[in-house]
């Protein structure tokens, strides 16, 4: 029975097996020849606890030429917020190690550059053009410190349309390779290793900011690098914010409000409406976030815009308990960043009832200033409408890392992006 | 000199825990006391023998008790040594068993008579049964009240039941500490007046409470939320544990009014601790008031979008002392 399928069967498994095989020899030759070439240039690097000489943390490394070794600025922080507590070192392909000066780094695209009195490897060239998508490229560094890893996996393009541009990388990276290199088929640079969605969901810093970088080497001598890292970042924040504060926000509608859109490419937004259930009210809400972030320290993220509206309307709830529900409702908010009280000051409040655009609601505006970073601040505002006895819009808003004009300049903006819709626009 | 007579004295009995049990004409002398019914005092009392003294008057007026041979004796204090007999002077004491025998002159002075508070109007009231029942079953539905206003779904009736049950439970325990406390002092529990009154507290505090935040609302005083409420939930303790102390004691008013405001003080004080305790520390989350909407009073004091926001120069003002005060090193 069947047997008429058979041939044409076993053909096609044969074919696909050569072809499998095939592929796998290529995949290893790719690979080994990397990992043979480029091993030299590959360290590993291993910040040291001073007192008691052992490791706090490890990433990957490489020579970029000039003996200059370019890690990630997460790998190195605790160098620059806590120096007189931690120490760097290099560990070679053949486990010698030495100690690693921390000269410059780029915090916003998490990259760093440390040098060796007395060791130098063989320098990576950086590409002069990006791979094409879907081309094989390898990322080498030290999972779970077990050791030099190669991971080849593939290019799939630029994501220009974030804050901070991170080239996505299909292939794992693992806990210990942040800061080591991406090559292409050539062995020449094309990223650098900085984070993983697992899945295989990956991110690269483009080369481009480690040439940028390097050329910063020489100008920027004997810095204070937390001044470096405010410096950064107060560039950054204008920088990106410019374009989102230049002009009004972009409206959608939400019931009959309308209310802050999708700002820029940037930003990721999402909508969902309450299915029917047991509840006594229907809400619709809309939310839009920045996916990107700069590193600080393990639980200081900062750069993050979010944003979040609700509409509640209720037939059946009377206004006691409708707007008893929304004052339960108004404390559930949501920070992400959660630094604590070393590297954030507490949350000061105002609030009060205010009239915006024709519609009176209750508003909060929240200010928390970072310690680290000089002259950044983290804005938040709530607010609640109370037009309506039977309905209500709730919006949330935090700006991490800003200037305190350019957080507020973002909630006047805000604010004037929230206004009832005119009759029959709805 | 008039002689004295056994008939100028009267006998108080008074039982285990210190309450006058009956007080005892004594007519002829020698009078025998004991359990048995032939005896001129009978004394329930199962450590007492059935004849166990007897009371005499002697020449100088006092009197004289003898034991008459009883198992458990006679003594001066409860527990004090066995005495074949005793001679007492007026308002003398002494322990037969677990009995005190007190012996009064008919001509002692007693104290003038005390104002009955329990004849006003509020504590006779306290003291009827329909009332009491009122007075429990109000707080009790206001508390349903409150769980059907913060349900914003629908709900079986009974869930509603389960907040109020909880309160419940804990003040049927404070009112049985006050009845446990009237009954060892006054010797009388009044359990449900005392579970009336902690009712009556909970829905006066549940009452200001609510009245409070809005009037400090409608006038921009959020900011006095918490000690406004604690003044007037300090005022409602104080009447309530006075009441409690008339039920359970037997202090003057005065004294009454003093410890309700000790203990009332003690509750305030830990109120502002588990309020406050704490409050220096860091808190990575904003807190504000979540107060939104007075129905009827919204459009009272509103500002402008950029009044608002121009009062921000003052917080950030504050979070650069706050950046001062601890600099990260």
């Amino acid at each position: 029975m069947y047997s008429y399928l058979k041939r044409p069967l076993l053909h096609y498994l044969s074919f696909t097996l050569v072809a499998l095989f095939l592929s796998a020899h290529q995949v290893n030759a790719g690979s080994q020849d990397t990992y043979e070439k480029v091993r030299p240039s590959v360290l590993q690097v291993l910040i040291l606890d001073k007192t008691s000489g052992t490791k706090s943390s490890f990433g990957s490394g490489f020579f970029a030429g000039d003996g200059y070794i370019v890690t990630n600025f997460h790998v190195i922080s605790d160098l620059v917020f806590h120096p007189e507590r931690h120490r760097a070192q290099y560990r070679n392909a053949d486990d010698e190690r030495g100690d690693l000066t921390l000269l410059y780094f780029d915090v916003v695209n998490d990259l760093a550059v440390l040098r060796s009195d007395n060791y130098q490897g063989p320098g990576l060239k950086i590409a002069q053009q990006p791979p094409h998508n879907g081309e094989r490229i390898y990322a080498m560094g030290h999972p779970h410190d077990l050791g030099l890893s190669v991971v080849e996996g593939t290019y799939n393009g630029l994501l220009e349309d974030k804050l901070i541009p991170r080239i996505h990388y299909t292939g794992s990276l693992n806990p210990g390779m942040s800061g080591g290199p991406a090559l292409d088929k050539d062995n020449n640079l094309v990223g650098v290793n900085v984070s993983g969605m697992g899945d295989q969901v990956s991110f690269l810093v483009p080369a481009r900011y480690v040439s940028e970088m390097l050329n910063n080497v020489k100008t920027y001598q004997n810095v204070d690098f937390k001044k470096l890292v405010s410096q950064q970042l107060d560039i950054h924040q204008k920088t990106y914010l410019q374009p989102i504060l230049n002009k009004a926000f972009n409206q959608i509608s939400l019931g009959p409000y309308l209310v802050p859109g999708k700002l820029t490419q940037a930003f990721e937004c999402w909508g969902s409406t309450s299915e029917p259930d047991e509840r006594l009210y229907n809400a619709s809400s809309h939310k839009c976030e920045t996916s990107d972030y700069i590193y600080l320290s393990a639980d200081d993220y900062t750069g993050t815009i979010e944003y979040k509206h609700e509409y509640f309307e209720t037939e059946k709830l009377g206004v006691q308990r409708f707007y008893g529900f929304l004052e339960r409702h108004f404390p559930l908010i949501h920070v992400t960043t959660d630094a604590d009280e070393k590297r954030v000051t507490s949350f000061v409040c105002k609030q009060g009832l205010v009239e915006n655009n024709k519609l009176h609601m209750k508003l909060v505006s929240c200010l928390r200033g970072h310690k680290v970073v000089d002259g950044l601040y983290d804005a938040f505002i709530i607010l609640t409408t109370v037009e309506q006895d039977d309905a209500a819009l709730y919006s949330v808003a935090m700006v991490s890392g800003v200037s305190y004009e350019n957080g507020i300049a973002f909630q006047r903006l805000y604010l004037d992006a929230i206004s009832m819709q005119a009759e029959g626009e709805e | 000199m008039m002689m004295s007579t056994l008939s100028e004295y009267f006998l108080e009995v008074v039982d285990r825990s210190g309450l006058v049990r009956e007080r005892v004409s004594l007519d002829q002398s020698p009078v025998i006391i004991g359990r048995a019914y032939d005896c001129q005092v009978i004394i329930d009392d199962p450590y007492v023998c059935p004849q166990h003294v007897k009371v005499s008057l002697v020449e100088n007026g006092e009197l004289l008790i003898e034991d008459l041979g009883s198992v458990n004796g006679l003594s001066v204090t409860k527990h004090g040594a066995k005495q074949s007999q005793l001679q007492l002077r007026p308002g003398g004491d002494c322990f037969i068993g677990w009995t005190k025998l007190r012996f009064r002159r008919r001509d002692e002075q007693v104290l003038p008579a005390r104002h009955d508070h329990s004849r006003q109007l509020v504590f006779s009231l306290l003291q009827q049964p329909k009332f009491l029942a009122i007075l429990i079953i109000f707080p009790f539905l206001q508390l349903m009240f409150s769980s059907w206003l913060e349900e914003a779904r629908q709900v079986e009736p009974y869930t509603l039941l389960v907040a109020p049950a909880t309160v419940y439970i804990f003040l049927l325990i404070w009112a049985l500490v006050w009845s446990v406390v009237g009954k060892l002092l006054v010797h009388r529990a009044c359990f449900f007046t005392h579970f009336a009154l902690a009712s009556v507290m909970t829905g006066l505090i549940l009452i200001a409470d609510s009245v409070i935040a809005y009037v400090l609302f409608m006038f921009d005083m959020d900011l006095l939320q918490t000690y406004v409420q604690l003044l007037i939930s300090f005022i409602i303790t104080v009447v309530i544990i006075y009441a409690h102390l008339h039920f359970a004691s037997r202090t003057k008013p005065k004294s009454q009014l003093l410890i309700a405001v000790l203990i009332s003080a003690m509750f305030t004080v830990f109120s502002v601790y588990i309020e406050y305790e704490g409050d220096d520390e860091f808190s990575s989350s904003p807190e504000y008031s979540v107060y939104i909407k007075p129905p009827m009073f919204v459009f009272g004091s509103t500002q402008t979008t950029d009044e608002f926001l121009s009062g921000m120069d003052e917080v950030e003002r504050e979070v650069d002392t706050l950046k001062k005060a601890k600099k990260f090193d």
